[in-house]
Formats: structure tokens, sequence, C-alpha cells
């Protein structure tokens, strides 16, 4: 039984840093791209037990990169968490019906994002 | 499949059964009633006609009988023996007296009876030519019993036996038939002839001779035995016959009964049968017959009958059953008939039950079948009658419920394509929904660590704006102080208070302490604003003469504006012109304005300040001839630090602060300020402020009160007091004077009052006393001595005042008595009513 791993997507590379040192002090493994091509290029070669995606990353949007994961991801998909800075419930919907799994608005409390992933995994 | 038992009743083919034989049972039972009493009535008339007939033809052949009898005796007395007898016998007599006759007569009939038939007297008459001849007659006619003839005296002359008696004459038939001489025929009734020993009738002739002369009597005795052997032949079937009756009822001539032995009925019976006019009866027993009779009768009167009076009756009588035989005969054969037809019906019945109830049977087959399950069974009925019709119409209604039926599989399979689709349609909602559902909630989550956080910033805020006006406040007092200590030092210099001082020193000290006063200037600005901005700053409003308040405005800025030769103008309507303002505010407004006209215009410009009373507001202006401010610069104008181009000439610069508060207090009095101006055109700043009715004013004061206490939870306590006609004494006092006395009033109220308390002055005479933390009970105590004062003030005043002045006083409290501005008021006024005249 291994270390988890998680891909974090997000433009903003403060976020990912705090984030990163998060996780890690959590005691995942994880792994920062600031693309979402990245990301889907990622997961198709290495295994990763959830991604965070933020909804607003330029390339491809948050959501359809949640699909596109989804799709190209054979047997076991990964968890899907979206941050994302809207409060906007259509939002969350969408995130839903892509597949994510879980759909945390950016807060101050960043804890509150740890915790999501952990009860995931 | 249980059949539903009827009830038991009598099934179709039975009623028909029972209908046909009951139709045909009562037809026939009519008919033969019909039959039998129409025909027995028929059988009556005719037979009593036929009988009748008979009777008839009976009467007349007696009748023909006797006449020809009759005739035949009429011949015989033609007969010369007998005649020469009788004349002999006549002549015997020719020569005796009529009592010798009588006498001999008698002797003779005496003589006669008494003699045998041997007796040669008998046989000398019996024996004569005359006598045997009668004989020869009796032996060959059966009928004849004897005949007879006798003298005119009525004594015998001959005949055919020994008759009884020897001398007729006292008999009533030779009397009769004598006729006093004349001689006439005669018939006697039946009666017993004792010489012939039969029952018989007489036949008596008169004998004449020649000369038609009567010279005797013949009598003829006939037995009725064979007179009525037409009679006695007579019969009709078995039981009837002919009977011939006298008027009493007995029976004459009965071939089973002795004549006259025998009444036919009894009287009474006799004469309703002879009473009845149809002519004939029936009698249920007669005479010897004990059977019902059908009798039909003739009267009969024998010619020549002695009886004249009376009349027989011939009777044809005849059992009744007999004669009724035949329709009795029908009677029997036609029931039999009656029960055969109906046993025979009774399988016709059947029959005809069956071919009715055939086509019911195959509707019964047929909807059972098709309650089975044989949707398609054919019903075929083809009886021409309402049963077909009933069935067309039954295959019409099962072919309308067969599509009926159709109709609403189909509806029920649409439905059911639809119930699945709702479902489906309601499985997919149900998911969307959840999604919604938890969109929400995810969303919802943020949201409400967002608003947290918010929360805390804006805690942080607001403690910073606090830090922010405490600051500057603090620090404005801080600077306040000592800023004042340098102004007053200095001032003390250069008033040479210190001592003397050299122009250099006036010089350098003057601008040291403008420079002060622009520092104080500064620092106040700031302060109005940090004070306006923390909302601390407060408008308190009473009735100001605005006039007043422009033109000494202007007086105190005349002196700048002389300094730099600037013409300043005020333009300001006479007389009075009171409005609810707060004097402080609206000068300090005045000031900026004024301030910065002359600031901005350069010297020996104009500077103009007008007043105008419009209707419903105040509207002032202040307008230069300046530098003016472009367009584009014009919504900066009134914003905080703010400053367009250097003002002409050196002067103080200013904060920029000016105009800001000044709009802020003109918003304060709900009033509006604006600019117009142009590049070097001039500026025109204009503000008016509202006309607000003193009621307005009243309850804004009451209002800001409550406020202020309910932050407490004090109590508030409002005292009014109003001048009874105060127009009146407006218009005695004029406007200035009466306004002037309730100033004096407030003023007075407000020196009574120990704490310091919010009056307010109506132009209609009335004061309002505003009393924080003051209870009702407190408020009282106040009242009674304002209620003193100015009493007191009025005496004092007498004078002055024209006549008597009156005042009414009232009190409320909130929030015991009342709970909003308006219901204070309306509550305080009015309560008591206070006299005071000149003569306390």
């Amino acid at each position: 039984m291994g270390r988890k791993n998680i891909l974090l997507i997000d433009d903003n590379p403060t976020e990912l840093n705090i984030l990163k040192s998060l996780f890690e002090h959590e005691g995942y493994e994880t792994v920062c791209v600031e693309t979402c091509s990245e990301g889907v290029k990622y997961i198709k070669s290495s295994k990763v037990d959830i991604a965070v995606i933020d909804t607003l990353v330029p390339d491809i949007n948050g959501f359809e990169t949640c699909r596109m994961i989804l799709e190209s991801s054979g047997v076991t998909p990964p968890k899907i968490v979206m941050i994302t800075s809207s409060i906007d419930a259509t939002d969350a919907v969408k995130a839903r019906r892509m597949g994510a799994d879980d759909y945390v608005v950016k807060t101050q409390d960043f804890l509150i994002l740890v915790e999501a992933v952990k009860k995931l995994l | 499949m249980r059949k539903r038992s009827l009830k038991k009743g009598l099934n179709i083919r039975g009623k028909a059964v029972v209908v046909i034989c009951m139709s045909i049972f009562t037809v026939m039972l009519m008919t033969i009633a019909l039959t039998y009493f129409v025909g027995l009535r028929m059988m009556r008339s005719l037979l009593s006609e036929e009988h009748g007939k008979y009777a008839t033809l009976l009467t007349s052949a007696l009748d023909r009988i006797i006449k020809a009898e009759i005739n035949d005796l009429k011949v015989y007395v033609k007969n010369p023996v007998w005649i020469n007898k009788v004349e002999e016998a006549n002549n015997r007599y020719s020569k005796m007296s009529p009592e010798e006759v009588r006498t001999h007569l008698a002797a003779m009939d005496k003589r006669w009876i008494a003699a045998s038939d041997d007796d040669p007297l008998v046989k000398e008459y019996l024996e004569s030519d005359a006598s045997m001849r009668m004989k020869v007659i009796c032996d060959s006619d059966p009928r004849i019993g004897e005949i007879f003839i006798t003298d005119k005296y009525g004594g015998l002359v001959a005949a055919s036996g020994k008759t009884e008696d020897f001398y007729q004459s006292d008999e009533a038939w030779w009397q009769e038939a004598f006729d006093g001489g004349a001689g006439k025929t005669v018939v006697t009734d039946i009666s017993r002839d004792e010489s012939s020993g039969t029952l018989g009738i007489s036949l008596v002739l008169p004998m004449k001779d020649s000369n038609g002369e009567l010279i005797g009597i013949a009598k003829e005795v006939l037995d009725i035995k064979n007179l009525f052997s037409p009679l006695e032949t007579f019969e009709i079937g078995k039981t009837g016959h002919a009977v011939l009756i006298n008027e009493q009822g007995y029976i004459i001539f009965h071939k089973d009964l002795v004549p006259l032995t025998v009444k036919y009925l009894k009287k009474g019976d006799i004469k309703d049968l002879l009473g009845k006019k149809s002519g004939w009866g029936i009698v249920s027993e007669h005479g010897v017959h004990k059977q019902k009779t059908f009798v039909v009768f003739r009267p009969y009167i024998p010619p020549f009958f002695l009886n004249s009076g009376t009349k027989w009756y011939l009777l044809i009588d005849q059992d009744v059953v007999e004669v009724f035989a035949p329709l009795n005969i029908f009677i029997l054969p036609a029931i039999m008939i009656v029960l055969i037809a109906m046993l025979v019906m009774i399988p016709v019945g059947f029959v005809f039950g069956n071919l009715l109830v055939a086509p019911i049977k195959k509707l019964k087959k047929a909807t059972e079948k098709i309650i089975a399950g044989y949707e398609d069974y054919k019903i075929d009925i083809k009886t021409g009658d309402e049963i077909e019709e009933f069935a067309e119409s039954f295959k019409e209604m099962l072919s309308r419920l067969k599509a009926k039926q159709n109709e609403l599989i189909k509806a029920k399979d649409e439905i059911e394509d639809l119930s699945k689709s709702l479902e489906k349609k309601v499985e997919d909602r149900t998911a969307e929904l959840e999604t919604q559902s938890w969109g929400l909630t995810k969303a919802n989550e943020g949201i409400k660590v967002l608003y947290k956080e918010l929360e805390e910033r804006n805690e942080q805020l607001k403690r910073l704006d606090q830090l922010k006006s405490d600051f500057v406040s603090t620090v404005s007092h801080e600077l306040r102080t000592p800023l004042s200590i340098m102004k007053e030092g200095v001032s003390l210099v250069l008033d040479k208070i210190t001592g003397s001082i050299n122009e250099n020193q006036e010089k350098t000290l003057g601008m040291v302490q403008s420079n002060i006063d622009r520092l104080a200037t500064i620092i106040n600005d700031l302060l109005d604003i940090s004070k306006i901005e923390a909302g601390k700053m407060e408008v308190k409003k009473s009735l100001t003469d605005i006039c007043y308040l422009v033109k000494d405005a202007c007086a105190k800025w005349r002196l700048q504006s002389d300094k730099k030769k600037q013409e300043l103008t005020c333009v300001a309507p006479d007389g009075l012109v009171n409005v609810y303002l707060d004097a402080d505010k609206v000068v300090q407004i005045l000031n900026n304005l004024i301030s910065n006209a002359i600031k901005y215009t350069p010297d020996n410009g104009k500077i103009k300040v007008e007043l105008i009373n419009k209707k419903d507001e105040i509207e002032i202006s202040v307008s230069d001839n300046g530098i003016g401010i472009s367009r584009e610069d014009h919504p900066r104008v009134f914003s905080k630090f703010q400053q367009f181009a250097r003002p002409p000439s050196a002067g103080s610069k200013g904060t920029g602060l000016g105009l800001a508060i000044a709009r802020e207090l003109v918003q304060m009095h709900q009033g509006t300020i604006w600019l117009e101006s142009e590049v070097n055109k001039g500026s025109r700043f204009v503000f008016t402020l509202p006309k607000m009715d003193s009621e307005t004013v009243f309850k804004e004061h009451i209002s800001t009160g409550i406020k202020e206490v309910s932050t407490r939870g004090a109590p508030l306590s409002l005292i009014t007091l109003k001048v009874t006609g105060f127009s009146q004494i407006q218009k005695e006092m004029g406007f200035e004077k009466s306004h002037n006395m309730l100033k004096e009033i407030e003023a007075m109220i407000n020196g009574s009052l120990r704490r310091k308390a919010d009056t307010v002055v109506r132009d209609t005479g009335e004061i309002i006393v505003v009393l924080l933390d003051t209870s009702k009970t407190n408020a009282e105590v106040v009242r009674s001595r304002i209620e003193k004062v100015i009493q007191k003030y009025l005496i004092d005043s007498r004078k002055k005042l024209p006549g008597e002045i009156y005042f009414t006083m009232g009190f409320a409290s909130y929030p015991d008595e009342a709970k909003s501005d308006e219901e204070l008021l309306n509550k305080a006024r009015g309560v008591i009513r206070i006299r005071t005249d000149n003569n306390e």
C-alpha cells in the first residue's frame, strides 16, 4: 500500500506551492502542473489517485479536462476534485455532470480542500 | 360459471301454454255459455211456437171432431123416425094440462129410475125403432156414449140405453138447449154421465119439425176418452204429451190419468202458468209428474160451449230434460271438446313457447359464450319480430362495447407508455435534482466559508475605521490645544500686550498668525469631515431668520472682499424669513462658499450673494466672475481633497474639504447644492434649503431624541406649550414682536431647566420641550416649574402684551404613554388648560 498520488492542476504557482506543501505534509505524493494538457498527458502515463483541478485554468477549461481524464483513464479512473473561485451553483452542477467527485470553493482556508481530498482517498 | 338461480316461476313456455289454454278455455267457455243460453232462449221460443202449433192443431182437431159429431147429430135429428117418435110423444101431451104433464113426467121419472133394464116400460122405450137406431149409432161410433131424445117437455122419447132419468127438462143443458122454445145447440162441459157411466161432454141439439118448430131435444154424450183420442195418441219424444185442463186446473184429459181427478197444478201455480202471456212456462211438478216440465198451453173453448165463461186449456208438456236435451247433449261434448282442445293446446303451447323462447335462448347462449370469452360468437336470430329487433340492437351494443373496449385498451396502452416515459422523466429529473442539490450544497459550503471570512474582514475594517475616527478626532483635539495656545500667544504679542514690537516682528508674527489660522481651519475641516463620516454630526433645526444670517455673513466677509477690492453684494428680501434650520451649519456653508468666491475671483471682481424666498424652499446663491471651473471638473468639485487650479492670488490653499463638508451639511438639511460654471466665466454655487413644516421639524426633534434614549434604554418626555389665539396676537403685536415674545418664553423655559434639553419654537405659538432621560413623574415636576416661570413672565411683561394671554400645556412620556414621535406629540398636546390673566 504505497503513498497516494495527487495531481494538482492550477495556473497560480503560489497556490500550487501552498497546496503542494500541505499535501506533502499529509503524506501524499504531489505532482503539480500548470496547464490542463500537461495534466492529461501525465495521467495517461502515470498512476494518479486523485486529481485536483482548478476550473479556470486557461488552456482547456477545468470541466473539459475532468471529462477527458475520466474518458482516458481506463479501468480505475482517478478521483477528481474541482476547485474554483466561483460560488455559482451551476458550476458545481456542471462539475458533477462531468463526473467530478467533489467541488470546493477557494477560500483563505486551504485546509478545507485538504480535508476534501483526504475524504476521497 | 355459476348460474344465478332464478326464482321459481313459470318459464316462457309455461306462460305461453297457460296463456293459450286460458284463452281457449275462456273463449270456448264463453262461446259455450253464450250458445247455451242463446240456444236455450231460442229453443224455448221455437219450442213454444212448435208446441203451440201442436196445441192449436189438436184443439182444431178436437173442434173438428166435436163439430163433426154435432153435424152427425144434426143429420140424425132430421131422421123422420125420430121426428115421428117425438111428435108422437108430444101429441100425448097435447091433451094434458101443464100440471098433468108435470105430474105425468114426475111419475114417469120416478118409475123410470126405479125400473130395471128388463122393465117392460124400459124395454118399450129402448126397443123402439128410434132407440134401436140410436143404439146402432152408439155402437158404431166409439166416441158416442149415449144418445137420447126428449120431447118438448123434457120427457124421454128414445135412447140408446137406459138413461138415468126420464125427465130431463130440469137439467141445465135441456133448458139451455130449449132456450125458451127457440132451440139452441149446446155443448156441455165434462161431467159424469150416470146413465152411460162415462165421463163425457154432451152435444145437445134442438129437434125441429118441418116448420122449424121445436119439438124436442136430442142429446148425445161423447165419451171423452174416445173424443180426445187425438190427444191420447199425441206424443212428442218420450215425455211430451197433450193434456187438457179446465180453468180451475183439473185435468180433463190426460192419457194416464183419470179425468177430473187430479189437478194439473196447485191453484196458485195454475194461475201463474196460465197468466203467462208467452203461452209457455216451466213447472217443477204437476199432477203425477215429478219432473220439471216445459208446458205450452193454448186456450180452447169447444163450440156451443155451455159454460161460455169458462175455457179449457190444451197443454203440450214435455220434460224439460227431454225438451232441452239437444242443448244439453251439446254441453257435455262441448266441455269435452274444450278439455281436449286444451289438452291439444298444451303441446301446441309448448311448441309455441319454444318458438318464442328459442331466440331468447339463443341470445342467452350467445351472451354466456361472449362472457366466457368467445368474443366473436355470432348471434343469429331471424324471427321477424321484436326479438329479432332486440337481437339486432344487442349485436349493435356488443359491437359498440367491443369498440369501446378496444378504445380503452388503446388508451390503457397509451397511458402505460406515458407512464413509462414519465417514470423515465422522473428518474432523469430526480437524478438532475440530485446533481443540482449536490451542486448547491457544494457551492453553499464554499459560500459559508467565504462569508465567515468576509465577516472577519468586515470586523477588521470596522475596527480600522473606528481607529481612524478616533485617531482623527484625538489628533485634531490634541492639535487644537497647542494651536490655540499658539494663537493666543501670537495675538498677545501682536496686540502689544507683551510689549512693543517692531514692524518686522509685526510682519513676521502676522504671517505666523495667519498660518496658525490656516492650520486651525484645516484641523477643523478634518474634524468636521471625520465627524460627518462617523455619522456623529448632528443637525439641530430651529426657527431662524435666514435673511439675517445671510446679511450677517456678507457683512463679516466684507472685510476680506474689501481687501481685494472686490464688490460683495447681498441681495435678500426685506423682513423676516423664518426657516427651520441649523444656523451654525448654514453659516458654515455660507462661509465656505463666500470664502471660495473671494479666493477664486481676482481683484476687482464681483461677488453676489442672493437669497430667494421661494414657496417651498429657500434658495441661496453665491456667484462670482472668477476663473470658473471647467465642465469636466464639475463632478469632482464636491469631492474630498479636490482642488482645481491655484487660486489667482497667493492666498491660503485650503484643505479641499470645504465643499465636501458644505455638501454634507446641505444634504443634512434635505437640501441640494450644485454648481453652474464655465472656465473664465465665473462660478455660481447654489444651494436650497427646503422649508420644512413645523410639524415635521417637531417630529424630527422628537424622533432623534427617541433614537438616542432607546440606545440607552432610557425614557423620554415631551412637554408642549401652546399660546391660545396666537394668530390674533400676531396680528395685534406684529409678526416680529410676537415671535420675539415666543423666543423670550423659550429662553425662560431653557433657563428654568436644570439640564440641557431640546426646545423648539413654532411660529404658530407652540413650543415643545424634549427631555431626554426623563420619566413621566420627573416631567411633571419640570412642567409645573415651567408653568410657574411662564406665568411670572407674563405677569411681568403684561404691559407689553395686548390683553390677556392664555396658554395650554401638556406632556407625555416615552415609552410608557406613546411609542412614536407622532403618538407622543398627539398625546402631549392640550392636556391641561391653564389660564393666566393679568389679575392672577
